[in-house]
């Protein structure tokens, strides 16, 4: 069944579009906690080593310039005990710099290419150590010797003012960096989640709409069940009426039978019984098969047949249906060509419409059964002078139990069914069937069954079998 | 069993099934009666009206004029004849509507020929033209 699989889509899309919310949810809470982990990593590292490398650095070169004044106060002036002092103090915090600068490096991440910490302090070491005995052995009256010792612990303080310099540099590279750094981890993260919550929309969006069709693809099954469950207590209640009035018959008849003495009028019940009983089974087999054909699934036999074979089979059969009635029936077959068919359906379908149309005529007029063949379509139509069909009963003539006003006894024409069964076994062919006027007055029922495609150019001209039977048969 | 008299009960039957119209002409017949068939609501309506009868059979389902429209028409013109609706359909609202259109009884398809009979009874009992 393609329409069942069809309906299944929606369902499978719902669950599809469930599955990708949950997971683009999950998404999102992923990508949102890495890109969080990595900006506080940046930031990290930024604030424990960059930011604080050129900070320490900075110290570094601050201190070294207190120390250089220092130095030149004991140079300018004499080199008293308490400037002696003060000048070891700032020495002492530059080593202290130079400490703190070594702990920051030694939990640093990437100390390649910056001068290390050995060699500050060798150099911090190395000018204390030229210029400290020189301070010691101070003579006012001679400062050569003072002003050398001077000149090459200057020397060593430049080289470690430089150092520092290119740590601080280095620092605040990489500081800038680090900030760099941060705000791109927070733009990058920023783009994923818009795009993410981008396809979270999308996601919803597709949600909304498999629900929506879920809704609408229920509520049309529900409908339709609703329709086809209506149409069964309609049949089932038709069904049962068209059932009470045989078995009315039936019981009054054989009650009747029990009452009436005379031999002559009991043998006529009798045989009234058994018409009856005969009509009702032809009843309950049209229910039976309307039943069967529910769904236009008639069962069909389908073989490929001759039309004009199958038309001359029906247009023997339509006679002696009609002979017994007080109408003619005048054939017109003109046919060619192939068609793939169950040639007991189509006949029980001419036959009720033939049968219709005998019923409507009146005494003395003719029915006509004509075939041709028109745009690859077999066109069988059967004509009456009956009073015709008032437009607005036009198509529910074929609906089952129909009655029309006006119609005569309506079991003449079996129990309402026949058109029904007619046009079950039509459409089961992939056919059509009408009811039209006939110009003049009266009624056609037109049938158009189609043929099969690729015989019909072949075989046209070559079997054209043209009858025409009827109008001597008075 | 009612007795055959020299003026029988006119009974009129409505009824567009022949052989059911067939059965009641013959089972009225047979019990005594004098009945008309008509087989269609307009040929009833006019056969009603056409001459007094003492009952109606009148079928619900009629081609034309259903029996039920027939009978609320007749009972608007004042016509008191005492009228058994029979019907094919066992539905409740048919049987509401057939009552209150003036029916006196409702006798459902299949019926029992001796119900019909009791029915035809009771009603034209105190007749006239009863036994």
């Amino acid at each position: 069944m393609t329409d069942a699989s069809r309906q299944q889509i929606p369902w499978r899309l719902g669950v599809i579009t469930v599955g990708a919310l949950l997971i683009a949810v999950a998404a999102v809470g992923v990508v949102g906690i890495s890109i969080n982990r990595t900006v506080q990593n940046v930031v990290e590292r930024a604030i424990a080593f960059d930011v604080e490398l050129e900070d320490n650095a900075d110290d570094l070169r601050v201190a070294i310039l207190d120390l250089r004044h220092f130095h030149r106060n004991l140079i300018f002036g004499e080199p008293l005990a308490a400037r002696v002092e003060a000048w070891e103090e700032r020495y002492r915090a530059v080593l202290a710099e130079i400490d703190e600068l070594e702990a920051l490096i030694a939990t640093g991440v990437d100390p390649v290419g910056l001068p290390t910490t050995d060699e500050l302090r060798a150099l911090a070491e190395a000018y204390y150590l030229v210029f400290k005995p020189a301070v010691d052995a101070y003579d006012p009256d001679d400062r050569t010797a003072f002003e050398m010792a001077s000149d090459a612990g200057l020397a060593q303080l430049n080289t470690l003012e430089s150092l520092a310099e290119t740590l601080d540099k280095e620092g605040e590279a990489r500081a800038t960096e680090a900030f760099r750094a941060i705000d791109d981890a927070v733009s990058t993260g920023n783009w994923i989640l818009v795009v993410v919550i981008a396809g979270l929309i999308m996601v919803g969006g597709a949600l909304g709409f498999a629900v929506l069709r879920m809704i609408q693809t229920s509520r049309r099954l529900v409908t339709a069940q609703q329709n086809v469950s209506r149409a069964k207590t309609d049949f089932i209640a038709e069904a049962s009426h068209e059932l009470r009035t045989p078995l009315t018959v039936l019981r009054g008849n054989a009650e009747l039978g029990l009452v009436v003495e005379d031999e002559r009028e009991r043998t006529k019940i009798l045989r009234k019984i058994v018409a009856e009983a005969q009509r009702m089974s032809r009843v309950v087999n049209d229910l039976l098969f309307l039943t069967r054909s529910d769904a236009r699934s008639v069962p069909l036999d389908l073989q490929d047949i001759e039309a004009s074979e199958l038309l001359e089979d029906v247009a023997g059969r339509a006679e002696m249906l009609i002979r017994e009635r007080p109408v003619d029936l005048v054939t017109a077959i003109e046919v060619a060509g192939t068609l793939r068919a169950d040639a007991t359906r189509v006949e029980q379908a001419v036959l009720i419409v033939v049968d219709n149309a005998a019923n409507y005529s009146p005494p003395g007029e003719s029915v006509e059964l004509r075939a041709r063949i028109e745009d690859d379509t077999l066109l069988i139509e059967v004509s009456d002078r009956g009073p015709g069909i008032p437009q607005q009963e036009r198509t529910r003539i074929f609906e089952r139990f129909f009655r029309g006003d006006g119609q005569p006894s309506h079991r003449a024409s079996g129990a309402g069914l026949g058109l029904a069964i007619a046009r079950a076994n039509v459409e089961g062919h992939g056919g059509t069937i009408a009811a039209h006027d006939r110009p003049g007055g009266g009624t056609t029922m037109r049938i158009g069954l189609p043929l099969s495609p690729s015989r019909v150019r072949a075989d046209v001209g070559t079997r054209t079998a043209p009858v025409m039977h009827g109008e001597d048969a008075s | 069993m009612a007795t055959m008299t020299t003026d029988p009960r006119r009974a009129l039957i409505v009824e567009d099934d022949g052989e059911i119209a067939d059965l009641l002409k013959r089972g009225l017949t047979l019990h005594g009666m004098d009945p008309t068939v008509a087989s269609d609501g307009s040929g009833g309506l006019a056969a009603w009206m056409s001459q007094p009868f003492d009952i109606i059979v009148l079928d619900v389902m009629l081609p034309g004029m259903d029996g039920i429209e027939l009978l609320a028409e007749r009972r608007a013109a004042g016509d008191r004849t005492p009228v058994i609706l029979l019907t094919a359909h066992d539905d409740d609202r048919v049987r509401e509507r057939g009552l209150a259109a003036g029916a006196q009884a409702f006798l459902i398809k299949p019926f029992a020929y001796f119900e019909l009979l009791g029915c035809l009874d009771e009603l034209t009992m105190g007749t006239a033209n009863g036994s």
